[in-house]
């Protein structure tokens, strides 16, 4: 048969590319979709991030299938591993931010943890108690004691 | 009218750029003693029409994140837009490299990459400093 003699590793890691590069590229559409659709900065964090983070391994594991090159999969992996530990801690970072500055959510979101939560550790040190609409109002407190340690349960501890 | 004049442009570029990637593609393979067989132009083909189809993609994705970042109500908003910017520069760059052959662009993948968390926890720190909406 003269299909299975063109048949080359070479042109099979180029399809396995292709496939991988369509992957990373729906990803990273979805996620550009996701910020422009959705109606709220909480769920535009929530497309963004887990779709870029998606996106970019999918297209960098195409550069690895395309050019298989030491330097090439070395640097691509090191992307990955980065991208995998750094997209999350960035959204989570702005995500707490925005929660820190009294953003409000959209109006069909159920539940707000985040402030319950703080409402409760507020409770249950019972030097300040306060229901999570006020929380803006203290927020130049929380602000001062934010400088410094960047975890959500020390400021209510201290 | 002008949709599918924009459209046919496209299917245009699609289809010419990947001959031109395939001529390049001649290029080597007449440098190189061993001829590529049918399997493997066909993927290089595929490879190629993929890599046009993902610029335009990327493309119209950057016009959505940049329009977000003009719009969008809050600064919230706007930061993610940026970051979301960053990675499609990122995805560009790699495009880019598979395109051109050549490996000149691909240390700033890492940079970028690193550049655009560094920003983006500036962002967050500025944000959270302002208590603004």
């Amino acid at each position: 048969m003269n299909g299975l003699e063109g048949v080359t590793v070479r042109g099979i890691v180029d399809l396995l590319a292709a496939v991988a590069l369509l992957i990373g590229l729906f990803f990273m559409f979805v996620g550009a979709v996701g910020v422009v659709r959705l109606p709220d900065a909480y769920n535009r964090i929530h497309a963004a991030s887990k779709c870029v983070t998606l996106g970019l391994t999918g297209m960098l594991l195409a550069t690895c299938f395309h050019i298989g090159t030491l330097v090439v999969i070395s640097k691509a992996l090191i992307t990955i591993a980065f991208t995998f530990v750094a997209t999350p801690i960035g959204s989570h970072l702005l995500a707490k931010a925005a929660h820190h500055g009294g953003l409000p959510q959209w109006k069909d979101t159920l539940s707000d943890e985040l402030a319950q939560d703080k409402a409760n550790a507020s409770m249950a040190a019972s030097d300040n108690p306060e229901n999570p609409s006020q929380s803006s109002s203290s927020s130049t407190f929380a602000g001062e004691s934010e400088a410094d340690d960047p975890f959500e349960r020390e400021p209510a501890m201290s | 009218m002008i949709g599918a004049s924009v459209l046919k442009t496209v299917f245009l570029t699609l289809g010419s750029a990947p001959a031109a990637g395939g001529d390049s593609q001649g290029g080597q393979a007449s440098s190189t003693p061993l001829g590529m067989t049918e399997f493997e132009q066909f993927a290089e083909y595929t490879l190629f029409v993929v890599v046009n189809f993902g610029i335009v993609a990327i493309a119209i994705a950057f016009a959505m994140c940049v329009w977000r970042v003009f719009k969008g109500p809050t600064l919230v908003d706007r930061g993610l837009a940026a970051d979301t910017i960053a990675m499609q520069v990122i995805a560009l760059v790699i495009l880019l490299t598979i395109q051109m052959r050549t490996l000149v662009f691909f240390d700033a993948v890492l940079i970028i990459s690193i550049l655009g968390f560094v920003t983006t926890a500036a962002y967050a720190q500025f944000i959270g400093r302002r208590r603004a909406v």
